[in-house]
């Protein structure tokens, strides 16, 4: 199933987002190429943006994806192309 | 044939209340399989809160015996062994195993490939030989011990102490031979990365301590508990784990990472199993505030819950609020809070509570307090710091305020460091007796022959008799409840580049004024390396921040370069934080721009 590009961008801006707040990183050394450990995102960091990626773009996703794909770009895709939850009428 | 105890066919609730303030932990769940063996002890939840594990009293009394079994045939009476367990169910069974086999026990975060040094150094300084994990999880951890000074440890997989079902406690398992001052279990959470100290908790520090918790909260075999702290951390071992067996109560328990991805998982937990005690340090408010989802949250009803923790972290006044605004149409009542103050050298638990009254809260002038370590009222809205009472200590454990420097008693309005003694104090360091002596025998000024215990807090009681805590005495940092010491962190930094080797650094904590506590790193640089700032400042910060994380699982909030001139250092070149933090926050110091 192809994956809009604006979902992508949407997911790109949200983890960027977290990096800029809650690991307090000046927003013009985010790089979307960079690993995640680069902007000193420690482990309880990757579960919580785990959780929030999951609560707003209503997804169910594993904790280890922050590793499996650890650059903004690639978890972006990777999220991207999780189907969201389906909700029970 | 069903097993005697005491000649009795039952003992009342009250006995066995008293029978537990008196027993080892371990005696205590001994009673308990006896006197209601298939009652529900502790429930597990998996990642999406779940069911997916279960204890009663009975089956884990028989896990212990069996793990017991196993221990005799492995190691002596006085080994230590290291107890390498995931979140999960089996960990209780083997420490309480260790404690009924007389073997020190010594909880520990599981290791990663990256982060094995301080894992290392424990290992090195308890002396284990024998190392207990599930089976599932060795081969790993001996490939990463592989040809580290750990290699040659010794494994026993959790799985092969296998429970007989039909085994009964009898009376002898309660007045086991034990003197209960000998030491249960080393907790490693003092100490830097390079010098661990391992807090030597006895039998008797836990049993008192888990009843001084019991009486000040009114707790029994009816106050339900959800916890999702980690075992090897202090209060999720000694509240979250050891308490619920001397209650009675049935305690449903949830890995740390399901709490932090979907907070709201532990307030359903809260809500469905009717828990009356949960908690955890301040961040998990701030955490579950900050992760608010009305849809997630349908039909979750909070009255049950009577009893709020928030301890091992500094407890804000604004997340209180916050949580409290967003949850009390859920049924969460603002007098639920207990703020509370501990720590291991105290086995756990100082002062919290007294229960069902409102948060003490002290407005204090910041400045007074920091410069002349006084409390007075705020001399204007700028310098008006709010403090939170950190609740009323036992009746049996005496907190002294104390000049850190002269060790004399001081005044009611001083801030002086907090001096504990009672018997909950932990009996020292692990073969550290020049530690232990300075931590845990103190003598107050003109007050020969009693020793108390420096917390290296500090703070004040004020004439609410609440216990305040104003800051470390000492540069420990504390993020999230986990301690951690800035030398290890400016080690990590002075070996990231090869631009920043024999550099110094100055790594230090505040409390930022909303976002909560702020780390910050200050570099000294030269000549040369202002030259390769120029280039790439943004290189050298990223190398900084990845080592830090890699290192110790922490961001850094801001990283400044700034010239030899503008850091502060004793006469023997030791860098002074606290020095450097006046500095930063009365923004005198000097930053080198690029």
């Amino acid at each position: 199933m192809p994956v809009a590009i604006d979902t992508i961008d949407a997911i790109e801006k949200r983890i960027s987002h977290f990096i800029e707040t809650d690991l307090r990183v000046p927003a013009d050394e985010i790089d979307p190429g960079a690993n995640l450990g680069s902007f000193g995102m420690s482990s309880v960091a990757a579960v919580k943006l785990v959780g929030l990626l999951e609560d707003e773009f209503n997804k169910k996703l594993s904790p280890t994806m922050v590793y499996d794909f650890p650059t903004i770009a690639s978890l972006a895709k990777a999220i991207a192309a999780v189907e969201p939850i389906r909700r029970s009428a | 044939m069903t097993s005697t105890m005491f000649n009795r066919t039952m003992l009342t609730p009250e006995e066995i209340q008293t029978a537990a303030a008196r027993l080892p932990v371990q005696g205590s769940l001994a009673l308990r399989a006896w006197s209601h063996p298939d009652k529900t002890l502790f429930t597990f939840l998996d990642e999406q809160g779940e069911e997916s594990d279960h204890f009663t009293y009975l089956q884990l009394w028989q896990t212990v015996e069996a793990t017991r079994a196993l221990l005799e045939k492995r190691s002596a009476a006085g080994d230590r062994v290291i107890l390498f367990f995931p979140p999960g169910l089996k960990f209780i069974a083997a420490f309480l195993g260790c404690l009924l086999a007389r073997r020190i026990a010594v909880p520990i975060n599981l290791p990663t490939r990256r982060r094995v040094d301080r894992c290392l150094k424990i290992i090195g300084d308890s002396g284990v030989r024998l190392a207990l994990a599930p089976r599932d999880q060795i081969s790993g951890l001996q490939a990463i011990f592989e040809s580290s000074s750990a290699a040659t440890l010794s494994w026993a997989a959790a799985e092969d102490a296998v429970a007989d079902p039909t085994l009964k406690p009898q009376q002898a398992d309660l007045q086991q031979a034990l003197n209960t001052n000998e030491i249960a279990f080393l907790q490693y959470t003092s100490g830097s990365t390079s010098n661990p100290k391992g807090v030597m908790v006895t039998h008797a520090n836990i049993t008192c301590n888990l009843r001084m918790m019991r009486d000040i909260w009114s707790l029994n075999h009816t106050t339900d508990m959800v916890f999702w702290q980690p075992h090897h951390h202090d209060m999720g071992l000694i509240l979250g784990q050891l308490l619920p067996v001397v209650l009675g109560n049935h305690s449903v328990l949830m890995a740390p990472n399901t709490f932090v991805r979907q907070p709201s998982l532990w307030l359903h937990a809260i809500s469905k199993y009717r828990a009356v005690l949960a908690g955890g340090p301040n961040f998990a408010y701030e955490l579950a505030s900050e992760r608010f989802n009305a849809d997630k949250l349908e039909g979750i009803d909070l009255s049950c819950w009577k009893l709020a923790l928030n301890g091992a972290d500094v407890v804000r006044s604004a997340t209180l609020e916050r949580f409290c605004n967003i949850y009390e149409p859920y049924g969460f009542a603002p007098e639920t809070f207990i703020p509370c103050y501990g720590l291991a050298e105290a086995t756990l638990f100082v002062s919290g509570g007294p229960p069902g009254r409102p948060v003490s809260r002290t407005d204090l002038d910041g400045d007074s307090l920091e410069n002349d370590r006084r409390v007075v009222a705020p001399k204007s809205q700028q310098s008006r710091r709010c403090l939170v009472g950190c609740g009323e200590s036992p009746w049996d454990l005496e907190v002294a305020i104390v000049d850190p420097t002269t060790s004399e008693r001081l005044p009611s309005n001083g801030v002086g460091e907090i001096w504990l003694s009672g018997p909950s104090m932990a009996a020292g360091y692990w073969q550290n007796e020049q530690a232990t002596a300075n931590t845990f025998r103190a003598t107050v000024k003109g007050e020969p022959g009693k020793h108390y215990m420096r917390t290296g807090d500090l703070g004040f009681v004020g004439a609410d008799y609440q216990v305040y805590i104003c800051g470390r005495l000492k540069d420990l940092i504390i993020s999230d409840g986990r301690n951690l010491h800035p030398e290890d962190i400016e080690h990590s930094i002075a070996l990231c580049n090869e631009a920043l080797r024999a550099r110094s650094c100055a790594v230090f904590s505040h409390e930022g004024t909303r976002n909560g506590q702020r780390i910050i790193a200050a570099i000294e640089v030269d000549r040369g390396l202002v030259r390769l700032l120029q280039d790439q400042s943004k290189v050298l910060r990223t190398a900084i921040r990845t080592t830090v994380s890699h290192d110790h699982d922490v961001a850094l909030d801001e990283i400044l370069f700034v010239p030899p001139s503008a850091m502060c250092k004793t006469t023997s070149g030791k860098v002074q934080r606290s020095l450097m933090r006046q500095a930063y926050l009365a923004g005198d110091l000097e930053v080198i721009d690029h």
